[in-house]
């Protein structure tokens, strides 16, 4: 299934890419993309960040499904 | 009622249907509170004065700085070393006397925050810090109040209304901070000029709405701006139980370190004199700091190596001398002294906690 993900605020500097498409067998949780992102961008390992799918927050045990946009958010403080 | 001089001066105002005398009066009656005079504050309080609501409070301990001019809009370059707050207030009144300004030109902590918020109908966050922020959510959860939240980073910007008819607070969106050395501030990696504009108009806009009671307030919504792409986002928040766990714990609130939450260390006594390290022969004392950043340190100890050039010079980090790492306010110098017993092994060096606001140099 595929799969969009969306960068925001600090993350773009860290995947260097504002979104990509992934290609995933199986639906997964948001947990289980957390450890792939992870994995793809090692540095994520260190930042607070949540994720928005279909444009609405949701917890880590959500199951993707096939076509959802995955939005990652990291808090930000400048004022 | 209104006076002849109100009824002119908002005439734009009374035309729309959706505001009227009915609400230029609810406008007079309302009272905010507008927590930081900065990028995002200056441009809240402009259109909040302008649009005449009767009681705007302005919470800002800083001084006007050089660098704020690139977008704090109301301040001059004659307005560099004046506390923000006052300075914001006399500006604002030449624009719309009829507004009466309560200025507290100090820092809020938990011992203040909750007598100062009450006060006040709507709290405007337009601070810069994460533990200021949740010190914000916190207290506006405590006392029941609409919170206008906004945040920026670069280019892009985030907008929500907490605590607002029973929606989400703060903490529903962002339990938790990031830790210290994972922040980058505007000082640090830089802001588009009129990105803060932007969002602090749609936060004036927010609060707009939410006294005039028209419209849809960002209410479990967070909104996305880009101004490089030129495009918005809004996603949908849900209340969670984070709301009950703060007002389960509202007795601690003013024993609360948010520094401390936010994993900022606390000052130790014994921490060093600065400024006897600055001439003292078995010290290097490194400053973090861009060059124009104040104050200045001076003595025959001290290196300047701003934070971003660190990496292209570690030849002049010394190897047989005690080093002090210092910044502004400890977050930087925090990074730098990771960075060099990480990836460099240096086991000298050490950083000033608080950096040189939080020792009051």
């Amino acid at each position: 299934m595929k799969i969009q993900l969306k960068y925001f605020g600090k993350i773009v500097d860290i995947t260097g890419v504002n979104e990509e498409e992934w290609q995933c067998t199986t639906p997964k949780t948001l947990q289980e993309i957390k450890e792939d992102l992870t994995t793809k961008y090692p540095a994520l390992q260190q930042e607070v960040y949540k994720f928005a799918v279909n444009l609405s927050l949701e917890n880590l045990d959500y199951v993707v499904k096939e076509s959802c946009e995955i939005a990652v958010l990291p808090p930000f403080s400048g004022g | 009622m209104l006076t002849s001089d109100e009824n002119k001066r908002y005439s734009r105002h009374l035309l729309l249907d959706q505001v009227g005398v009915s609400g230029q009066l609810k406008l007079k009656q309302a009272k905010v509170l507008v927590i930081g005079a900065g990028g995002l504050g200056c441009p809240v309080l402009q259109y909040l004065t302008a649009a005449g609501v009767g009681t705007i409070g302005i919470v800002d301990f800083d001084v006007v700085d050089l660098t704020n001019l690139q977008r704090q809009i109301l301040f001059t370059t004659e307005d560099v070393g004046k506390n923000k707050a006052t300075t914001a207030a006399k500006r604002l009144s030449q624009l719309n006397p009829l507004v009466q300004f309560i200025v507290f030109p100090e820092k809020l902590t938990p011992q203040n925050a909750l007598t100062i918020f009450e006060g006040f109908d709507v709290v405007v966050d337009g601070t810069d810090n994460f533990s200021t922020r949740y010190l914000i959510s916190d207290a506006s959860v405590i006392l029941n109040k609409p919170l206008v939240y906004g945040s920026i980073h670069k280019f892009e910007g985030q907008v929500a209304v907490f605590n607002y008819k029973n929606g989400p607070s703060y903490r529903c969106l962002f339990p938790t901070p990031p830790a210290p050395d994972q922040i980058q501030s505007c000082s640090e990696v830089g802001v588009l000029g009129v990105l803060p504009g932007i969002i602090g108009t749609q936060q004036a806009n927010e609060v707009l709405k939410i006294i005039l009671e028209i419209g849809e307030p960002l209410n479990g919504k967070l909104m996305l701006i880009n101004a490089l792409s030129s495009s918005s986002v809004l996603l949908t928040i849900q209340r969670t139980a984070a709301i009950e766990t703060t007002l389960a714990n509202k007795e601690n609130f003013s024993q609360t370190d948010y520094d401390l939450f936010c994993g900022i260390a606390p000052i130790p006594a014994d921490q060093p004199n600065l400024k006897e390290l600055c001439d003292h022969p078995d010290y290097q004392v490194i400053d973090l700091r861009e060059p124009w950043e104040e104050p200045k340190l001076t003595g025959k100890s001290v290196v300047l190596l701003p934070l971003g050039e660190l990496k292209n010079e570690i030849a002049q980090i010394s190897t047989d001398k005690q080093v002090m790492l210092v910044c502004q306010n400890g977050i930087r110098s925090q990074q730098a002294k990771s960075f060099l017993e990480d990836y460099h092994g240096f086991k000298n060096v050490s950083n000033l906690i608080g950096g040189i606001q939080g020792n009051g140099e």
